[in-house]
């Protein structure tokens, strides 16, 4: 009696749809989500649904796991070490163990790069050893071991006419439902420098090559600068160009656009970050580099930044307004690696079910 | 509706069994749904709280008392004088206390908190929930849950391929 009068308000509670969703919405990480999701058909369509996953990112934000430090010596990699952010929740600790006993000892003391970390994939490029300007990219998936690592096959080959040269080479991942995604964006101008052609490139996990997606030419100069890195966001292409200028290129209206900084704003010599803002548009931030204080990193959405300052490194979670020590240099090191940092997946991919259950229940 | 100075105001509140709840209105307003029909002047004489027995809702009136930020003489927060980490975990312990009830009762007061939106006793209700979630194999789940699995075995399987992350 007592038994089924438990069970019914259980049941009353959770096949309330408002509640149901309450309660999921409260898990906080993204692995229990999935958990939850699995429960049965019903709880799946909840967690699922696109405004739900809104709701639960901005409840939530988005999981900082740790960083990367990238030691290089002599232009090549001495090594790469993971650290930690999280204060060691018990639905994260498989995952923190499989962070910290991923092994990336194969690229020690090799010409490599670490390029980027993005959606829970670490991108490092690894340069040949007799034709410097040729690499390839391994995709790894240090949260995901079994998953291995994805070689990119080498980036598209243009055939650039007499008298054109190239001025920037650049990878985006894109997030899609099947698997990795990358983009690779050429830009290339001729020797007049009084027009340029951009070059975008798609590869999808499983081909062989990269095919073509999309080609555009202006009768602008672009001149597009190394750092700071370039971002991709809502389908458009951000790119720091000349001393002050941001070219857009829109990949759904084959488009270029550009705009200026602020008044006064120049892109310095170094230490200057495109990343991506609230409103997708693209977020600056500067640092003077006579300051003891150095930006390292500013994550999307401006909600953490890795600052150096002495011989430590400092995280500052902007929305928290909190600032805390992460790393302090051993003796032996002579300078702050380059610091990358891991975010936890998201979002989860939930695949079309063949018969979705009727939304009532 | 504003305050008279002298003295506190009180509202009535009644649930569907008959009894009725004197509490203060600043009590009662913790709870946004009740907020919300006081700002409307809907509660000149007293409110009827549906679906929540006289039981559970003096559960609810006991956790909105113990959270309602008193005001002192000044109209300051009391918070003001008393160290916030000090009632930060005053209240914490108070609530480690208040959620120690059958499984009933837990999922009578997630009920109420959500209609009467009192966002803290949600949380602090739905927490056991999450925790089982979080903490047992997907079978203990649906038991504890009383929820029947409807999955096809290769739907569950393509769903835990796609996500392999989340289940390390």
């Amino acid at each position: 009696m007592l038994e089924t009068d438990q069970a019914s308000k259980v049941s009353k509670v959770l096949d309330d749809d408002d509640l149901l969703r309450e309660i999921i919405i409260r898990v906080g990480f993204p692995t229990t989500l999935v958990r939850a999701a699995l429960v049965c058909k019903r709880w799946y369509h909840h967690a699922s649904e696109p405004a739900f996953l809104r709701h639960f990112c901005e409840r939530h934000l988005s999981c900082l796991l740790g960083f990367y430090v990238e030691d290089r010596e002599d232009h090549k990699m001495a090594s790469i070490r993971f650290f930690s952010l999280l204060n060691k929740p018990r639905e994260l600790a498989a995952i923190v163990r499989s962070l910290l006993g991923y092994s990336w000892d194969a690229y020690r003391s090799a010409p490599a790069n670490f390029l980027c970390s993005r959606n829970g994939r670490v991108f490092i490029s690894l340069y040949d050893q007799v034709n410097r300007s040729k690499f390839t990219v391994g995709a790894h998936s240090p949260l995901c071991p079994e998953r291995g690592l994805t070689v990119v096959p080498p980036f598209p080959h243009i055939e650039i006419q007499d008298g054109y040269s190239r001025t920037m080479n650049d990878l985006f991942s894109v997030d899609e439902v099947n698997d990795l995604s990358l983009l690779h964006v050429l830009v290339v101008s001729n020797m007049q420098r009084t027009k340029s052609t951009v070059h975008v490139h798609m590869w999808r996990h499983g081909d062989g090559v990269w095919r073509t997606y999309l080609t555009l030419d202006t009768d602008q100069l672009l001149d597009p600068r190394r750092e700071p890195k370039s971002v991709l966001a809502n389908n458009k292409i951000y790119i720091a160009s000349a001393q002050s200028d941001i070219v857009v290129f829109d990949l759904i209206a084959s488009s270029i656009s550009m705009f200026q900084l602020p008044q006064g704003v120049e892109y310095g010599d170094t230490d200057t970050m495109l990343a991506q803002a609230q409103d997708a548009s693209g977020y600056r931030v500067e640092d003077d580099s006579y300051a003891p204080l150095r930006i390292k990193h500013v994550g999307d959405h401006a909600e953490f930044m890795f600052l150096e300052m002495g011989r430590c490194a400092l995280q500052l979670d902007v929305k928290c307004m909190q600032l805390r020590k992460v790393y302090v240099m051993a003796e032996e090191e002579v300078r702050l690696g380059d610091i990358h940092p891991l975010k936890m997946i998201w979002p989860p991919i939930f695949p079309a079910l063949k018969d979705n259950p009727a939304s009532s229940k | 509706m504003a305050t008279r100075e002298a003295g506190k105001k009180m509202i009535m509140l009644k649930s569907p069994d008959g009894m009725e709840f004197e509490v203060e209105e600043a009590v009662a307003m913790e709870s946004q749904t009740i907020r919300k029909m006081i700002e409307d002047d809907c509660a000149d004489t007293a409110i009827l709280i549906p679906n929540i027995n006289s039981k559970i809702l003096s559960r609810v009136i006991e956790y909105c008392n113990k959270h309602v930020p008193t005001t002192g003489a000044t109209g300051a927060a009391a918070s003001d004088t008393v160290a916030p980490a000090a009632l930060a975990e005053d209240l914490k312990i108070w609530d480690a206390e208040f959620i120690k009830v059958n499984r009933a009762t837990r999922f009578d007061l997630i009920q109420a908190a959500s209609y009467l939106n009192i966002k803290g006793l949600l949380d602090l209700t739905s927490q056991t929930t999450i925790d089982t979630i979080s903490d047992n194999s997907l079978e203990e789940i649906r038991s504890f849950l009383s929820t029947k699995n409807d999955y096809l075995p290769e739907e569950e399987q393509t769903i835990r391929r796609e996500n392999q992350w989340a289940f390390q």
